[in-house]
C-alpha cells in the first residue's frame, strides 16, 4: 500500500501563495502527473510530498501516516517516507563515480557491501548503464547522466518515485526513447510515481493520470483520456493538446430536452443528446440568464475539411496551409473568424481555396463563459 | 455539556503545546539554524558590541581626566570630541593628518589606476610580449609587503635630517636628497601607488577580457578607428572597473599604517592612521578613538560608494560573457621600447627594493657601501657585544625565532579557523538569502571590511583590556591576535566561502537528505570535497596577507607574543636596520614559498583575493 493523500494544502513562499488548498489522491501503482505551466505549483507539491518543503497547513498522508501536520509541527524528514527522487537537474554528485553515487543511500543504511554492490549494479544494469559504473558523472552524456540520477533513485527499492521534469534537458530523439524507458520501469518496478512537467505530450503519453495546475491551484485530475476529451475548463482546453483547441464564442438561442442551438459568429450549431451530455448545470444556468453566454471547444481534428458541399457544412477559405508529413494543419477563415483544422496525411489545398468544413458537434464540448466551466461534454 | 468545552479547550491546549515543542525540536533539529544563532551571537560580540562600545566611550570621561575636572569617571562628555574638532591642538591633531589622508590617498588611487589601467590594457589587448611573466610578477609586487617599499625608499633616498647613516643615494651622490623626496608626502604615494595599482591592474585586466572583442570588432565594422574605439568603446566599458578600483584603491591607501609610520612620522607629517598610534603611544586613548571613529566613517564611507556604483553597473562588465578573440593591437615599432620600459618599471618596483632590502641586511656598519663592509652576522652571528648592542643574528637570535614561532602559528590558526568559519558563514548565507538571519549575518560579517585596521585594533585595545561578560581580560595575549586577525579577515572569507557555497547546487543537497543523510555527512563528504578548491586558496590567501600585517597587531603585541612584523617595525624604530631587513627578506621569502606551494598544488590564484 503506498497511497499518497493530500488534503487542503497551503505552501507560501513568504507571502506568495503558491499551493491553494490543494487535494489530490495519488493511488498505488499510479503514474500520475503533475502538468502545469511553470511557476504553477507542480514542483512545490512534488517537494512537499518529498519533505523537502513543509506546507504551512493542510495534511501530507502516505500510506495511512500523516508525514506533514502542520498543526502539530510534525514532519517527518523526506528518508522516513520511503520515496526517492529525481531531480530536474539530476543533482549528480560530481566527486563521487557512478558506482559511489548510486550506492551512497545504500551505504548511509549502513548495508553490507556485498549487497551493496549487488544491488546497485542491478539497478545499473536496469538502467542499461552498468558498463560505466567507474566514470564520473561529468564523462557522461545528458542521457546517460538521466540514467544514473533514475538509477540512484530506484536503488532504495522506494515504494514512491518522485520525478522533477526529468525528460527536459534532453534532446528531442532522446527524450522520445527515455519516455519508452519511463513505462517499461514503471511497468517492471510496480512503484507509484509522481511526474511533474510542463510537456502534455509527455503527460498524455506516460501518465495513467494527470493532475493540471494554474497558479497553484489544482484544476482538474483525471486520465488522459478524460483531460484530452473533456478538459474541465476553457484553460485547460487551451493548455492541454497540440495544435491548440478552437474555441467558438456565441450564446444559447434555444433549448429542448435533448437539444439546443447555439447562435454564434460563424452561424447557428446545434448540439444534441443533452441528456447523456450534460448536467443539472446547462438547465439551471439557463433559466437563470435568459441569453446564455457560452463558448464552444472542438479540437483541430474533429473539424473535417472537403471540396464538396453537405447539408449542415461552413464554407470557408483557406487563409494558410501547414503540410507536415503525417499530418497537415490549415488555417481556415469563416467570416472573420479564425479556426484550425487538422487532417491526417498530406492534402493538396491550396491558399485562398474555398472548402467546405463540417464541424463534429458531438466533440464539443460547451462551456458557461463567466465561470468557464464545462456544462455540456463531449462524447 | 460544560465537560465536553472543558475537554475541548484542553484538547487545544495539548495541541498547542505539542506545536510549540515540535516547532522548537525541528528548529534545533536544523543545523543550519543552531549555527545562525551562535554565528550572529558571536558576531554581535566581536565586531558590533566593539563598534557600539568605542563609539559611547568617546563620550565618557576617562580616569585620568575626570581626576582634573573632579568630575565622576565616566560621566558623559564632550571633551574628547572637542579636542579632537575644535580646540587649539586639533589643527595638529585632526585637521592636517586628515588633510593628509585625503590627498595622499586620492593621489594613491590616481597613480595606482593610470599605472594598473595602461598595464592592464598592454597585457590584454597588445601584442607585448612575455605577457605571463609581467601578469605574475606584478602580482608579485603585491605580496611584497606595502612597508617593505617604504624602507627600501629610506634606504635608498634617507638624508640627514633624521640622523644616522645616510642613504645609499648620498653615498653614491654626494648630495643629500631634498626633503620632499626623503619623507612625508611624496614618497609615501610612490611606494603606496606601487603597491596597490596592482588592484587596478588585476580588476581592469579582467573587465577588458570580459567585455570580449566581438564588441569592439562591431565598432570596427562599421568604420570606426582604432583610438575611437578606444575612447568610445573600451573605455566606458571598463569604466565600472576602473571607479571600483579607485575606490577600493582609497579605501585601502587611507586606512594604509606601515608606510606612513615608516616614511611620515619621524618628520611629523602624520595621516589619520599614524596619528591613532601616536595617540594611542600617548595615552590619549580617547581622542584615538575619536579619530578611529572618523576613520571608520571616511573608510566606510568610500566603501559604501563602491556597493552602490558596483550594484548597479556590475551587469554592464559581464554583457561580454564569452570573450572572443580579439585582434592584438600592434605595438609595432614601439615594441622594444615598451617592453624595456616595463622590465625597467618591474625592476625598480619589485627588484631593486628586494635587492636593496638583502643588501643592507648584510651590511656591517649601515650606509657604507663597500665589499669589505659585507658581513652575514646579522643573518648568523653570535653575539658581539661591538654591533648592535650584542644582539645575535637572526637565525641565533631567540627573539626572532620566537617571533617566527609565533608568527606562523599565529597565522596557521587565524587561516584556518578564518578558512572554516567562512566556510559555514557562507554556507548560510548561500542557503539563507531570502531568510532575515542569512542577510543579516551577510551584512555584519562584512562589516570589518569598513574599519581600517589601525581602528580595528585600536578598538579591541579599548574592548578587551577589561573583563567581558564570560571573556576575560585579552590584552597581551596571543587569543587577541587570534581573534581580532580572524575578525580581519572574516569578510574576505565569508565572500570566498558564499562563492564556493552558491556554486553547489542546493539539489545536491537535497538528493542526499533524501537519501537520509544526516547534516554533518551532507558537510562532510559533499560539501566539504565540492568546495576544497575554494576553501585551500582562501587558505593560502588568508596566510599570505597574515604574513604581511603590522597595522592590525602592532598594538596588541607584546615582547612575548611579537611576531616577525612587529619586530621590523621595533628594530626600526631603535634603528637597527639591518635586523628589520634581515626580517623582512625572511618575511617575503615565506610568503613567495607559500606562493608557490599554492601554485603548484592547486590553482589558488593571488588575484582572486584584491582586498582581502
Amino acid at each position: 500500500m503506498s497511497r499518497i493523500e493530500l488534503k487542503k494544502v497551503n505552501k507560501f513562499y513568504d507571502k506568495v501563495h503558491v499551493l491553494k488548498d490543494v487535494d489530490l489522491v495519488i493511488e498505488q501503482g499510479d503514474f500520475m502527473t503533475l502538468l502545469g505551466p511553470s511557476g504553477c505549483g507542480k514542483t512545490t507539491t512534488l517537494r512537499v510530498i518529498s519533505g523537502l518543503e513543509n506546507p504551512q497547513s493542510g495534511e501530507v498522508i502516505i500510506d495511512g501516516e500523516l508525514v506533514a501536520d502542520p498543526r502539530t509541527g510534525k514532519f517527518s524528514p523526506p528518508s522516513k517516507r520511503n520515496l526517492n527522487l529525481v531531480f530536474q537537474s539530476y543533482a549528480l554528485w560530481p566527486h563521487m563515480t557512478v558506482f559511489q553515487n548510486v550506492a551512497f543511500g545504500l551505504n548511509i543504511h549502513k548495508l553490507p557491501k556485498q549487497e551493496v554492490s549487488t544491488r546497485v549494479m542491478a539497478a545499473l544494469e536496469q538502467m542499461q548503464i552498468h558498463h560505466f559504473a567507474q566514470r564520473y558523472p561529468s564523462e557522461l552524456s545528458g542521457g546517460q547522466q538521466q540514467r544514473v540520477a533514475i538509477a540512484r533513485a530506484i536503488v532504495s527499492q522506494p515504494k514512491i518515485l518522485l520525478l522533477d521534469e526529468p525528460l527536459s534537458n534532453l534532446d528531442a530523439k532522446l527524450r522520445v526513447d527515455m519516455r519508452a524507458e519511463l513505462k517499461r520501469l514503471h511497468k517492471e518496478l510496480k512503484t507509484t510515481i509522481i511526474y511533474v512537467t510542463h510537456d502534455q505530450v509527455e503527460a498524455l503519453t506516460l501518465s495513467s493520470k494527470i493532475a493540471v495546475y494554474f497558479d497553484g491551484v489544482l484544476t482538474q485530475c483525471n486520465t488522459p483520456y478524460e483531460i484530452y476529451n473533456n478538459p474541465a475548463t476553457l484553460r485547460v482546453a487551451e493548455f492541454i493538446g497540440n495544435p491548440k483547441i478552437n474555441f467558438i464564442r456565441g450564446t444559447i438561442a434555444s433549448l429542448d430536452e435533448d437539444s439546443m442551438t447555439i447562435q454564434c459568429e460563424c452561424g447557428p450549431i446545434v448540439i444534441d443528446n443533452l441528456a447523456r451530455r450534460s448536467n443539472g448545470a446547462l438547465k439551471k444556468e439557463k433559466s437563470e440568464n435568459e441569453c446564455l453566454d457560452v463558448t464552444i471547444a472542438i479540437r483541430p481534428e474533429d473539424i473535417m475539411v472537403s471540396r464538396n458541399e453537405a447539408p449542415g457544412c461552413l464554407s470557408c477559405r483557406i487563409s494558410s496551409i501547414m503540410p507536415a508529413g503525417s499530418e497537415t494543419l490549415m488555417e481556415l477563415e469563416i467570416g472573420n473568424h479564425h479556426i484550425l483544422a487538422k487532417e491526417i496525411g498530406l492534402q493538396q489545398y491550396e491558399t485562398d481555396e474555398h472548402v467546405w468544413v463540417h464541424l463534429k458537434q458531438r466533440r464539443m464540448n460547451v462551456y458557461e463563459q463567466k465561470e468557464s466551466s464545462l456544462i455540456v461534454r463531449a462524447l | 455539556m460544560a465537560d465536553a468545552i472543558e475537554t475541548g479547550i484542553e484538547e487545544q491546549r495539548v495541541v498547542g503545546l505539542r506545536l510549540s515543542m515540535n516547532r522548537f525540536k525541528n528548529y534545533v533539529r536544523n543545523p543550519q539554524n543552531l549555527i545562525s544563532i551562535i554565528a550572529i551571537v558571536v558576531l554581535l560580540f566581536l565586531i558590533a558590541l566593539p563598534l557600539w562600545e568605542i563609539f559611547t566611550k568617546s563620550f565618557q570621561l576617562q580616569y585620568r581626566d575626570a581626576l582634573k575636572t573632579r568630575a565622576k569617571e565616566g560621566a558623559f562628555s564632550l571633551q574628547y570630541w572637542k579636542t579632537v574638532f575644535a580646540s587649539n591642538i586639533s589643527k595638529a591633531m585632526f585637521y592636517e593628518p586628515l588633510a593628509n589622508s585625503l590627498l595622499t590617498s586620492l593621489c594613491v588611487s590616481f597613480v595606482g589606476i593610470l599605472i594598473g589601467g595602461v598595464l592592464a590594457w598592454l597585457v590584454t589587448r597588445t601584442d607585448l610580449p612575455m605577457k605571463k611573466f609581467f601578469s605574475f610578477i606584478l602580482v608579485v609586487a603585491y605580496m611584497v609587503p606595502s612597508w617593505c617599499k617604504a624602507l627600501a625608499w629610506q634606504i635608498i633616498f634617507k638624508n640627514e635630517r633624521i640622523g644616522g647613516y645616510p642613504g645609499m643615494f648620498q653615498a653614491v651622490f654626494k648630495v643629500a636628497p631634498p626633503d620632499w623626496i626623503s619623507y612625508g608626502f611624496f614618497p609615501i604615494v610612490l611606494s603606496l601607488s606601487l603597491h596597490y595599482f596592482v588592484f587596478s591592474f588585476l580588476l581592469i585586466s579582467a573587465a577588458l577580457v570580459s567585455v570580449g572583442g566581438d564588441l569592439e570588432e562591431m565598432a570596427e565594422i562599421v568604420g570606426a578607428k582604432r583610438t575611437t574605439i578606444l575612447m568610445k568603446i573600451t573605455f566606458p566599458l571598463v569604466m565600472p572597473a576602473i571607479l571600483s578600483s579607485f575606490i577600493l584603491t582609497f579605501s585601502k591607501a587611507i586606512g594604509s599604517f606601515g608606510v606612513p609610520a615608516f616614511l611620515g612620522m619621524k618628520v611629523n607629517y602624520y595621516t589619520l592612521s599614524t596619528m591613532i598610534y601616536t595617540n594611542i603611544r600617548n595615552r590619549m586613548t580617547t581622542q584615538a578613538y575619536v579619530l578611529s571613529i572618523v576613520l571608520i566613517l571616511v573608510a566606510g564611507f568610500t566603501v559604501y560608494l563602491n556597493q552602490k556604483a558596483i550594484g548597479k553597473r556590475k551587469s554592464f562588465t559581464t554583457i561580454g560573457g564569452k570573450s572572443g578573440r580579439t585582434n592584438l593591437l600592434k605595438l609595432k615599432r614601439l615594441k622594444p621600447a615598451i617592453t624595456a620600459f616595463l622590465l625597467l618599471f618591474v625592476f625598480l618596483c619589485v627588484v631593486l627594493p628586494l635587492f636593496v632590502l638583502v643588501w643592507q641586511s648584510v651590511m656591517l656598519k649601515p650606509g657604507v657601501y663597500s665589499l669589505d663592509n659585507l658581513t652575514l652576522h646579522f643573518w648568523i652571528g653570535q653575539p658581539n657585544a661591538s654591533i648592535a648592542d650584542g644582539e645575535a643574528g637572526i637565525f641565533h637570535n631567540p627573539r626572532i625565532w620566537s617571533s617566527l614561532y609565533n608568527t606562523l602559528k599565529l597565522v596557521s590558526i587565524v587561516s584556518l579557523i578564518a578558512t572554516v568559519s567562512g566556510l559555514l558563514l557562507g554556507y548560510i548565507i548561500s542557503r539563507g538569502r531570502k531568510r532575515l538571519s542569512g542577510r543579516f549575518i551577510e551584512q555584519i560579517s562584512f562589516t570589518p571590511m569598513l574599519i581600517p585596521s589601525i581602528a580595528l585594533s585600536t578598538i579591541y585595545l579599548s574592548m578587551f583590556s577589561r573583563p567581558h561578560l564570560l571573556v576575560p581580560v585579552l590584552y597581551g595575549t596571543f587569543s587577541l591576535l587570534v581573534l581580532i586577525s580572524i575578525v580581519k579577515y572574516l569578510p574576505f572569507a565569508v565572500r570566498s566561502g558564499t562563492s564556493s557555497m552558491l556554486q553547489i547546487h542546493s539539489e545536491l543537497e537535497e538528493a542526499a537528505k533524501i537519501e537520509g543523510a544526516s547534516w554533518i555527512r551532507i558537510f562532510s563528504r559533499l560539501i566539504l570535497p565540492l568546495a576544497k578548491g575554494g576553501v585551500f586558496s582562501a587558505f593560502l590567501l588568508i596566510f599570505i596577507s597574515g604574513m604581511k600585517e603590522l597595522a592590525l597587531i602592532m598594538l596588541l603585541v607584546t615582547p612575548e607574543t611579537s611576531t616577525l612584523t612587529s619586530l621590523t617595525y621595533s628594530y626600526t624604530e631603535s634603528g637597527y636596520a639591518q635586523f628589520s631587513n634581515a626580517i623582512t627578506t625572511l618575511i617575503i621569502f615565506i610568503i613567495m614559498v607559500v606562493n608557490l606551494i599554492a601554485r603548484k598544488v592547486s590553482k589558488a590564484d593571488i588575484s582572486n583575493g584584491i582586498g582581502g
